[in-house]
């Protein structure tokens, strides 16, 4: 009795703290994707606003845009995440159809709305849905004033301009400085261009209009800037023109006003349009963006009034002017504009004009399927795998599909019938069970309450981390679960089912994962074991040796993938200059065609991997006695027969469950192809499985069809991991 | 069939002496037991012959040739470990195949070969058996087989019996001197067990510190050894040993401490050199002190009452340990009354021992 009472006093006391604290204080997290030097800011002014509010607490945290999303929508959804969320107006479209934040305009009145300027309050469907506290967003053209004493006014100039800045200053045929440099393969930074050749993304009844003879010539003017000009490098993503921009390496960038912050003190930097396009006399047009802050749906109540506050503290004159003087960032708020620090900032009076040639941020969420299409054919004519034409024509067919994919709502079919059958069949063999165990299992319970007490809470921790996801995940996977049944889905059979195993692209996939799974496998496991064997035998210095084959593991993965990444640029990528310049060979285009950009993915996950295999295998080597190879050396045995006859076998039992683990992580491992190939680049052709599920689940928010294909990827795994078992009798012990 | 020689083998590892300036040599079907404490050099000596370490200096030859620079297999040694060291994913039989497909011997050999050394260690039923299904003395018998199947020049034995229980030990014992008749062929053996080394060895070599100190027959190394070390290393229980001085009287050899006095007998045989030295250590086995009651020799001028300290009962004798004055003993008696608090004992001086205080030299011609 004693012994119980202890427990259910340190129970108790573990409980009480675990609630105790929390209702002192009111929390509000903000969930944002400001850059570095913005959030700086934004931490300073909620320190104001704490100060003022002692009973408040602000947590921020920071999202990459796209992580932000996603997981908001997984949060809000399941009726938690942040109170407030700051980010691009693009987001407002697909979270209202959700229902995921709230209407503006019943909590706001229209006074309040009336001191911001008009493109800062985003508006959907009819309701307010975010206050920007930023207009801007827009991509210019950002000059080196050390370098470019006037920016080139139309595209003609642009050229020659370029032509004159693009040197080899060394002679070596290498490029040291280009003209210009940016983000071209994006196609939101190619967006403006698009707008130059008098086109645009899509019409006002939202349908993509990207088949036309603006988009044609759009993709061949950029084309030919890198293929017949030679003014921008061979490959070139964002972060890549930056550092050039900011060393110098580059005269002339095309970015967006965030990146202002960044260069500020670093470069002497001028503003101005995009330059004119000569051929039609038309400015290119920028998407202009708003960011601004949205309120969770889940926030009622008292707690409501008390975000309501922050936002507006948040969006007010007082701190936009704060952020315009630390970061020159374009001001919402009326009152701001009028100050005169505003009026006499250069930056943003040449920034305004650039707005002035702008185009509003379309909010609606066929805009991604959009992107989507437009991304992978303009990638293709990049690539050379494709003409003009034959991109535009496609990319607008992919959009209208994609787009129709996006907003189809399935009922129930036919199969329901057959789920239906098989879930009352389901339940039947559940219930027999339980009747027929239910006295045992409800002894055992009588009988051990004590130890079933001390692992209910890992019970819980495993049924709400592991078994109510899965089965959840299953139960979505015959739902029509998508963008316009986010909160109203519905089961309606096997329908996905037969649309993945109908699909020949699925196929495609697969053949690429078990590609992709079964050599990376191989090297793991070769290098690992050939290092293995190499550092416990033969090579002095061991541990310093096994510290530094250890660190590619060690390095978080994604720090790893982009340094690949930019390892396997054409250009400057250090992987091409040894092809080159020590093995004479031509440098490969690694990033921008299909093959080659699948081999970077594995030759960096076979860096990433190996020192795991090589760590299991050390382990094992060590636990084989010596004597063996002494045994195996006076019987007369090479190390050829020694490695094949005792280390091999040997080994065995340690490395398959490594093996199997190896399999599955690394048909799973979606981070170093979606980092390396940058989501599926080259005109999303760099695909496995898990990262084409990404890919349906959160670009065209097809949560069912992901949930199937996911169950599948899942049996496809366990079959493979109880063939291994079965097949090695790894369980078997040695001695 | 080949005689080993040893000679003057020296061995480092890293700045540590492991070996120094060994000479030795194992006569053409020998059976050679290297004995010595933990750390004395004496499986880096077998191993050294094996070709598993190469020497820093010195040669060893084997049948009349020298070894030196070639590699283990080719040595036509075979090497049986302590533990055993048999290749755990493969049976019994193909274990012992192992080498012989090293040397690409024909199957029908290989098969003939290993039936026949199967049956003389009954061993043939567990052919089909993977190791870890075998028990201790099985494991030993196929590591045994494994060596013998190729039918070496020479066997090296590396502590073979350390992991088996007592009674398993002394069987194998048995059996493997029985091998070494029937095969006749050259053993070097290495133990740290003087009983192993006392019953298996035609000759043994006493190992300390990388040096031999001593190499004899079993008889001449427990009557006759040739310095405090090997008399204490070999015995059980060991030798006592007193310390005390000499003194010569009327011709006779005293040897005289504060608790005692003895009159030595063997003094003819005391090395002359030593003649001036007063300092001494006198040894006596156990078995050499015997109970005045039932002792078959009388001699009262060696005669000393002790006070027993405690005794061990061995079954047929006992041990007696006990005190005279500061100097502890033991002695091996048959009849002890254990409620005996004090006994009177004889020490027999014919067969004492006498070491140099110093270096522990044997002060009596050997």
């Amino acid at each position: 009795m004693i012994f119980k009472k202890i427990i259910y006093a340190i129970l108790g006391v573990f409980f009480i703290s675990c609630f105790d604290g929390s209702t002192e204080k009111s929390t509000i997290n903000i969930w944002h994707q400001m850059h570095y030097e913005n959030r700086k800011v934004l931490r300073e002014v909620c320190n104001w606003y704490e100060d003022e509010n002692p009973g408040i607490q602000i947590n921020l945290t920071y999202r990459e845009t796209e992580e932000l999303r996603s997981n908001y929508q997984s949060s809000a959804m399941g009726g938690s995440g942040p109170e407030l969320i700051y980010g691009p107006s693009d987001q407002v479209g697909p979270f209202a159809a959700m229902g995921i934040i709230q209407p503006l305009d019943t909590l706001f009145t229209d006074d309040f709305f009336n001191t911001f300027v008009d493109n800062a309050i985003i508006s959907y469907q009819g309701h307010k849905w975010m206050v920007g506290d930023v207009v801007g967003n827009h991509l210019m053209l950002l000059y080196n004033k050390n370098l470019v004493t006037s920016p080139p006014q139309n595209t003609d100039e642009l050229i020659a301009m370029g032509k004159e800045y693009t040197l080899d200053v060394d002679g070596d045929g290498k490029i040291d400085r280009y003209g210009l440099v940016w983000n071209f393969t994006e196609p939101f930074f190619y967006a403006p261009w698009l707008g130059g050749f008098g086109g645009w993304l899509l019409d006002y009844e939202n349908q993509p209009t990207l088949n036309t003879e603006a988009n044609r010539k759009g993709f061949a003017f950029i084309k030919s800037l890198r293929d017949e000009h030679k003014i921008i490098p061979q490959e070139c993503d964002y972060e890549i023109a930056n550092a050039m921009f900011l060393s110098g390496e580059a005269a002339m960038i095309i970015n967006g006003d965030w990146s202002w912050g960044n260069y500020k003190g670093k470069v002497d930097f001028g503003i101005a349009r995009i330059p004119m396009v000569s051929e039609t006399g038309l400015w290119p047009t920028p998407i202009v963006g708003t960011k601004g802050y949205s309120i969770n749906t889940n926030v009622q109540g008292r707690e409501l009034e008390e975000v309501n506050r922050l936002l507006q503290f948040l969006t007010s004159a007082k701190v936009q002017l704060y952020f315009t003087e630390k970061v020159n960032s374009q001001p919402s708020s009326k009152a701001a504009l009028k100050d005169e620090r505003i009026a006499e900032n250069e930056i943003l009076k040449a920034s305004a004009r650039v707005v002035e040639a702008g185009r509003p941020m379309a909010v609606v969420p066929e805009m991604r399927a959009i992107w989507d299409a437009l991304r992978t054919q303009y990638q293709a004519v990049l690539g050379g795998s494709a003409t003009p034409e034959n991109a535009a024509s496609l990319a607008q067919k992919n959009a209208l599909k994609q787009i129709q994919l996006m907003n189809e709502v399935q009922t129930p079919g036919n199969s329901i019938w057959i789920f239906r059958l098989g879930m009352f069949l389901l339940g039947g063999i559940i219930l027999l069970l339980i009747i027929k165990n239910g006295k045992d299992i409800a002894e055992s319970f009588r009988e051990n309450k004590t130890a079933y007490l001390f692992i209910a809470p890992a019970f819980v921790m495993v049924f709400a981390i592991i078994i109510f996801p899965f089965f959840y995940n299953i139960l979505i996977s015959f739902s029509n679960f998508s963008l316009n049944t986010f909160r109203d889905w519905q089961i309606i059979g096997f329908h996905h089912y037969v649309e993945v195993f109908t699909d020949l692209h699925f196929y495609t996939i697969l053949i690429k994962t078990g590609i992709w799974t079964f050599t990376n496998l191989f090297f793991h496991l070769g290098i690992g074991i050939l290092l293995a064997v190499l550092i416990n035998r033969t090579l002095p210095a061991k541990p310093l040796l096994r510290t530094a084959l250890i660190i590619p593991w060690a390095v978080p993965q994604y720090i790893s993938a982009l340094t690949w990444r930019g390892m396997f640029n054409q250009e400057y990528g250090s992987v091409n200059m040894i092809l080159e310049k020590f093995l004479f060979m031509e440098g490969l285009q690694w990033l921008s065609s299909p093959t080659e950009t699948f081999i970077a993915c594995i030759l960096t996950n076979v860096w990433l991997g190996f020192p795991f295999m090589m760590i299991v295998a050390l382990g094992g080597l060590q636990s084989i006695p010596t004597e063996l190879y002494e045994a195996a050396e006076v019987d007369g045995a090479s190390r050829w027969q020694q490695f094949k006859c005792i280390t091999l076998p040997m080994l065995m039992p340690v490395m398959i469950p490594a093996m199997i683990l190896g399999m599955i992580w690394t048909f799973n491992n979606i981070n170093v192809v979606w980092l390396v190939s940058n989501g599926g680049e080259p005109s999303d052709q760099t695909h496995i499985l898990v990262s084409f599920v990404y890919k349906a689940a959160f670009n065209l928010y097809r949560y069912g069809y992901a949930a199937a294909l996911s169950m599948i990827i899942f049996c496809i795994l366990l079959v493979m991991g109880i063939y291994s078992i079965r097949q090695s009798n790894s369980t078997e012990s040695v001695y | 069939m080949a005689a080993i020689q040893i000679r003057d083998i020296s061995k480092k590892f890293g700045s540590t002496d492991i070996l120094t300036q060994i000479n030795l040599t194992a006569e053409d079907g020998e059976f050679l037991v290297l004995v010595g404490a933990s750390g004395c050099g004496k499986s880096t000596l077998l191993r050294l012959i094996a070709g598993l370490e190469t020497p820093d200096e010195g040669t060893i030859s084997i049948g009349g040739l020298e070894m030196t620079g070639v590699p283990p297999a080719k040595r036509n040694v075979a090497m049986v470990f302590q533990n055993y060291a048999l290749y755990p994913h493969l049976s019994v039989f193909e274990n012992m195949a192992f080498g012989l497909r090293q040397q690409k011997k024909d199957e029908a050999f290989i098969t003939e070969k290993i039936n026949s050394t199967g049956e003389i260690l009954q061993i043939s039923h567990l052919f089909t058996r993977k190791p870890k299904e075998l028990s201790g003395g099985q494991r030993q018998r196929v590591a045994l087989g494994r060596a013998m199947v190729r039918d070496p020049k020479v066997f090296l034995f590396d502590e073979p019996l350390s992991n088996l229980d007592a009674k398993l030990r002394q069987e194998m014992r048995i059996e493997i001197k029985k091998l070494h008749s029937i095969l006749k062929t050259t053993m070097i053996y290495v133990t740290h067990d003087q009983t192993e080394a006392m019953t298996m060895g035609d000759r043994i070599a006493i190992m300390r510190n990388g040096e031999i100190e001593q190499v004899d027959t079993p008889e001449k190394i427990y009557s006759s050894p040739k310095n405090k070390f090997v008399a204490s290393f070999i015995g059980m229980p060991q030798m006592n040993f007193i310390e005390g001085f000499l003194q010569k009287d009327d011709g006779n050899l005293e040897f005289k401490n504060e608790d005692l006095q003895f009159t030595l007998n063997r003094s003819s045989a005391y090395k002359s050199q030593f003649e001036n030295l007063e300092k001494v250590v006198m040894g006596i086995r156990p078995e050499d002190i015997h109970d005045n009651l039932f002792a078959q020799i009388k001699d009262t001028s060696n005669t000393v009452t002790a006070k027993v300290e405690m005794v061990e009962n061995m079954g047929s004798h006992k041990i007696v340990h006990f005190k005279i004055g500061a100097s502890g003993f033991s002695a091996e008696l048959r009849n002890f009354n254990e409620h005996d608090e004090k006994i009177e004992l004889i020490f027999d001086m014919n067969r004492t021992h006498l070491f140099h205080p110093e270096h522990g030299g044997s002060l009596y011609e050997a």
